[in-house]
């Protein structure tokens, strides 16, 4: 149990010390926001929001959004611990690699939840979605599909972190992975939206979680050797 | 360890930084350790200022306190005296006598010798890649630094 506690209290830390960092400087955090604003603001441009079809592919334009904002915040992740040879310091303390990575997973989870929060009503705004009663079930869908994305973007953000071309790897290798979370994202999401119930027993939401669960633990096995070798 | 990178954060407090790494170490009452170094490195005044304020000399003094905060049993130092204000050296030179006196190993590279003789209980001297000299440290050595160079290097 103390084993534990002391596992969590590390990566609290590293979550902290990252959330601290971001939130007094807001670079990230303003860049990511700005980004999907614009892109909601361009897919307006292309189609007509007031068409009855543009609900039907909702889902698709909000999480292609999400999905591009969410590169800043994740190569941001490791990127922010090369200054004064950081990444090394932290990888010569007791702190593990499993640690390391869960408090990073952290801190851009709710960097992007934040993102999240932030751009969905401009969404709503921009494509004339009504409130809709579906709320608890897409905000689970957004729960469990940010989980998924941070999961592997940390994960990835880990192996790309010295490289040069790192701001273009992390998304050529993120968005091939991605694509089962997001297409069930995507379709949930629409339903959602068009007000819709969606099970908890339905195919999306296991997709979702299995996703996570998977794509976790492989992080947590494998962010050691990324890591250090 | 305190190598060429200083390992501390500029966008954090230098409170904030040393808590960090007191946490991350399992120092027992963090809060309290990081405190006392400040005190120890004379950075209290400056404790809530941005490291990324701070002039080079007052960044050496926290890495110090970084590397030192843990207690470690053996402190490996690459140039440690590299850019290191006079006051910085004094507060270097002070901590690494305290580890020593505390039986604590302390392995160090550096080109400056004369501050790494008063400290040294062992020498080794590389010239050219060759161990040109190993043995204790000598009050000859103290006394002129560059008597090493002039007997055993090339």
């Amino acid at each position: 149990m103390a084993g534990k506690a002391g596992f969590l209290k590390q990566a609290i830390a590293i979550a902290g010390k990252d959330l601290r960092s971001e939130l007094r400087t807001k670079e990230t955090l303003n860049a990511s926001v700005s980004f999907a604003l614009v892109i909601l603001l361009l897919f307006s441009f292309a189609f007509d929001p007031s068409v009855e079809t543009v609900r039907d592919i909702s889902g698709g334009l909000l999480w292609l959004a999400f999905a591009f904002a969410a590169v800043l915040i994740l190569n941001r992740g490791f990127s922010r611990e090369l200054a004064n040879d950081c990444l090394d310091t932290l990888l010569q303390s007791p702190t593990s690699g499993a640690q390391l990575f869960l408090g990073k997973c952290v801190s851009n989870y709710l960097l992007l939840l934040v993102v999240e929060a932030v751009s969905y009503p401009v969404f709503c705004l921009f494509y004339d979605v009504r409130w809709t009663p579906q709320w608890p079930m897409l905000l689970a869908v957004m729960l469990l599909t940010t989980w998924g994305l941070t999961a592997v973007g940390t994960m990835f953000s880990a192996m790309t972190v010295n490289l040069r071309l790192r701001e273009l790897m992390l998304p050529i290798m993120l968005y091939p992975i991605m694509i089962p979370l997001l297409m069930a994202a995507m379709q949930l999401t629409t339903t959602l939206i068009a007000g819709e119930p969606v099970s908890f027993q339905s195919f999306g939401i296991r997709l979702l979680v299995v996703f996570d669960v998977i794509f976790t633990l492989l992080a947590f096995l494998l962010v050691e050797t990324v890591l250090v070798g | 360890m305190l190598g060429h990178g200083i390992g501390i954060y500029d966008e954090l407090s230098a409170f904030e930084n040393l808590r960090l790494f007191a946490e991350l170490y399992n120092v027992p009452e963090p809060k309290k350790a990081a405190l006392a170094w400040l005190e120890k490195t004379g950075l209290d005044r400056v404790r809530d200022g941005l490291v990324r304020e701070f002039s080079r000399g007052m960044r050496q003094r926290l890495a110090v306190a970084r590397a030192f905060i843990h207690e470690p049993a053996l402190l490996l130092l690459d140039e440690p005296f590299t850019a290191l204000d006079d006051r910085a050296i004094a507060v270097l030179q002070q901590l690494l006598t305290e580890a020593r006196a505390a039986g604590r190993t302390i392995i160090m590279s550096t080109h400056q010798l004369r501050e790494a003789l008063e400290l040294a209980s062992d020498v080794a001297l590389i010239d050219r890649g060759r161990l040109a000299y190993r043995g204790p440290r000598t009050q000859e050595m103290v006394d002129d630094p560059a008597w090493l160079y002039r007997t055993y290097g090339g």
